[in-house]
């Protein structure tokens, strides 16, 4: 069972990243530009993050956890997104122009969990579904996870091998855990994502996976807990979250709500906030925070 | 400040690496498992005491993994050790004293072993944070306990919490504290490979090639590689 | 048994108990701390694979054409 201080301290975190994010979005902070093309001078600018928040908002929207003005702001959150990405064009044109690229379903998949779609599109994403060559591509395993999901979520064939994904994993090796680095905290975190497909279906993750994190994911939050690394920690705590019982105690809770700011500004680490860059620096950090809150609630009603 | 007030830290550590070094020796060595203790570059003896009630356990633990009991002058220098240094140190925090209390403990049940009988009452209790990282602390304080064929609450409770040892073990290893890590290394080759969670040899060889290179590590990495031996 | 004497200077030497500062240098060596510095892994690029990769075997990025057929 989940303690009642952290369900009041990741209500309360979720829902200031969620209204920073959005007043962010609304003082035109976040856009894609609308003369963007298909391909994308840098993807990792404003796509990325629009499929990030996307995301958040689309899973604040599948839980019943998040209050009505909450809902409003996700809502509000996924149609400014979807109007970036011209109603769904943009991914259609791009997915049209680089068959193998796998971003188009990822980015489309949140969206499309919260009721938007582009029939062009879906029966793109239907016809390179059937394509050896576009099932094949090369990609890291955590990657791979995260391409399979998002198919799943679209309702693309073929159903994918859970198990032997997993296996190809990090994570799948159940490595010794005092031997990881930053980087691959992040893909830990991610393989635990997609598996559990953002916590929704615990069981998908192997058990022997369950019962790894089980003993150290406690040990990560706590190493990277004390070196102010919030961005990670929130990812870790999102972790907690998508396994069928939390594991981390309320420390990294309290540190990353202690973090952040009181416009709801959650920093990415410990160093100084640039103002100037503020937004771009820390706005995947928000959408940690938005995920590692809605989905610790959630948790905690299963 | 008159210079018998001025902490002998430095010359007590110096002199601690130096017996760690020779209780190493009789540890791996070819000469059995007495210590060579009168060797020329031998510290002052007061300073040798010193090192000897910190070693504790340690010092006796050549012997206790070849199964024999120690030789004389080792007893005997333990013993005075234990005799000039076992008071409470009045100016100690409260963790540190219960650090303190449990290796002066089993120091002085080994002593009992060999004919030193003393004093020897029970500390209050083992250390039981319940919260793993701050536990696991003193327990890599008390790592010296960690010997075959000892035993208390202590050995109980870690028996109990392996899982947090193993944590504590990787998370000292994580913040790149190599010494924190071996100490707790140590309790987990005691615990044994069954009732290990973490697969101990990979880590034992990473800190043999990251570790501080010191005697005293390099006795706590020998006898964990004597734990995991045949017992 | 003179081969288990410990020092010659040891006999000579009287037992006095430990004083205060000599406890407290050996309460410190027994109870050291842990360190209070952490070296966690931190963000690093040398330390991400794909850029060895990318340095070692990829071709070198071609030019986009100026005129795309499409």
């Amino acid at each position: 069972m989940t303690d009642a201080v952290v369900l009041g301290t990741a209500h309360q975190l979720a829902g200031r990243a969620l209204a920073w994010l959005h007043r962010a979005h609304q003082d035109g902070l976040g856009g894609i530009g609308w003369d963007a093309g298909p391909d994308l001078s840098d993807p990792n600018e404003a796509y990325k993050p629009i499929g990030e928040c996307a995301l958040a908002a689309s899973l604040v929207l599948r839980e019943p956890v998040a209050g009505p003005a909450d809902r409003e702001r996700a809502r509000a959150l996924l149609d400014f997104g979807w109007v970036q990405l011209q109603g769904g064009d943009l991914l259609y044109e791009r997915q049209f122009r680089h068959l193998l690229l796998t971003d188009p379903a990822e980015t489309y998949a949140p969206f499309h969990r919260a009721g938007y779609r582009h029939s062009r599109l879906d029966a793109l994403l239907r016809e390179l579904a059937g394509l050896r060559s576009a099932r094949a591509v090369e990609c890291r395993p955590n990657r791979r996870l995260a391409v399979a999901n998002a198919r799943s979520v679209l309702g693309l064939p073929p159903a994918p091998d859970w198990p032997a994904l997993a296996a190809a994993t990090w994570l799948g090796a159940t490595p010794e855990p005092w031997a990881v680095d930053w980087l691959t905290g992040y893909d830990l975190t991610h393989a635990v994502f997609h598996l559990t497909d953002w916590g929704a279906l615990p069981d998908r993750l192997p058990a022997p996976l369950r019962d790894y994190l089980a003993a150290w994911l406690p040990v990560w939050a706590d190493v990277w807990q004390e070196t102010g690394q919030w961005d990670l920690l929130g990812e870790l705590l999102t972790v907690d979250a998508c396994l069928p019982a939390p594991v981390c105690g309320r420390s990294g809770w309290q540190a990353l709500a202690a973090a952040q700011h009181p416009d709801g500004l959650l920093p990415r680490d410990a160093e100084p906030v640039d103002p100037e860059t503020a937004f771009k620096d820390n706005e995947h950090t928000a959408v940690v925070g938005v995920l590692a809150g809605t989905l610790t609630l959630a948790q905690a009603l299963r | 400040m008159p210079s018998t007030e001025t902490s002998p830290r430095r010359e007590y550590a110096a002199a601690t690496e130096w017996l760690a070094g020779r209780a190493l020796d009789a540890l791996i060595g070819a000469g059995g498992p007495a210590l060579l203790l009168d060797t020329p570059d031998a510290p002052a003896h007061r300073a040798l005491l010193a090192a000897a009630h910190v070693l504790g356990p340690d010092l006796l633990a050549p012997a206790l993994l070849a199964g024999r009991p120690p030789d004389p002058a080792t007893t005997k220098l333990a013993a005075e050790a234990h005799q000039v240094f076992a008071a409470a140190d009045p100016a100690a925090p409260p963790a540190a004293a219960l650090v303190r209390a449990w290796r002066g403990w089993t120091t002085a049940g080994l002593l009992a072993r060999a004919g030193h009988a003393g004093p020897a009452e029970l500390p209050s209790g083992p250390p039981d944070d319940p919260a793993w990282a701050r536990w696991s602390q003193p327990m890599a304080q008390l790592s010296p306990l960690a010997l075959p064929g000892l035993d208390s609450p202590v050995h109980l409770l870690a028996r109990q919490r392996a899982l947090d040892l193993a944590r504590g073990a990787t998370r000292a290893a994580l913040r790149r504290d190599h010494r924190t890590a071996l100490r707790l290394a140590r309790w987990l080759a005691w615990l044994g490979p069954a009732d290990c969670p973490l697969d101990l040899p990979p880590l034992l060889s990473h800190l043999t090639l990251t570790g501080d290179g010191t005697p005293r590590s390099a006795l706590d990495l020998a006898l964990c590689r004597a734990l995991g031996g045949p017992r | 048994m003179s081969a288990h004497t410990l020092l010659p200077r040891e006999v000579a030497l009287p037992t006095r108990q430990a004083s205060p500062p000599e406890l407290g240098a050996v309460t410190r060596l027994i109870a050291e701390e842990e360190s209070a510095v952490t070296d966690a892994p931190a963000y690093c690029p040398e330390a991400s694979g794909e850029l060895l990769l990318l340095a070692l075997l990829s071709p070198r990025t071609p030019k986009r054409p100026k005129d795309p057929r499409r």
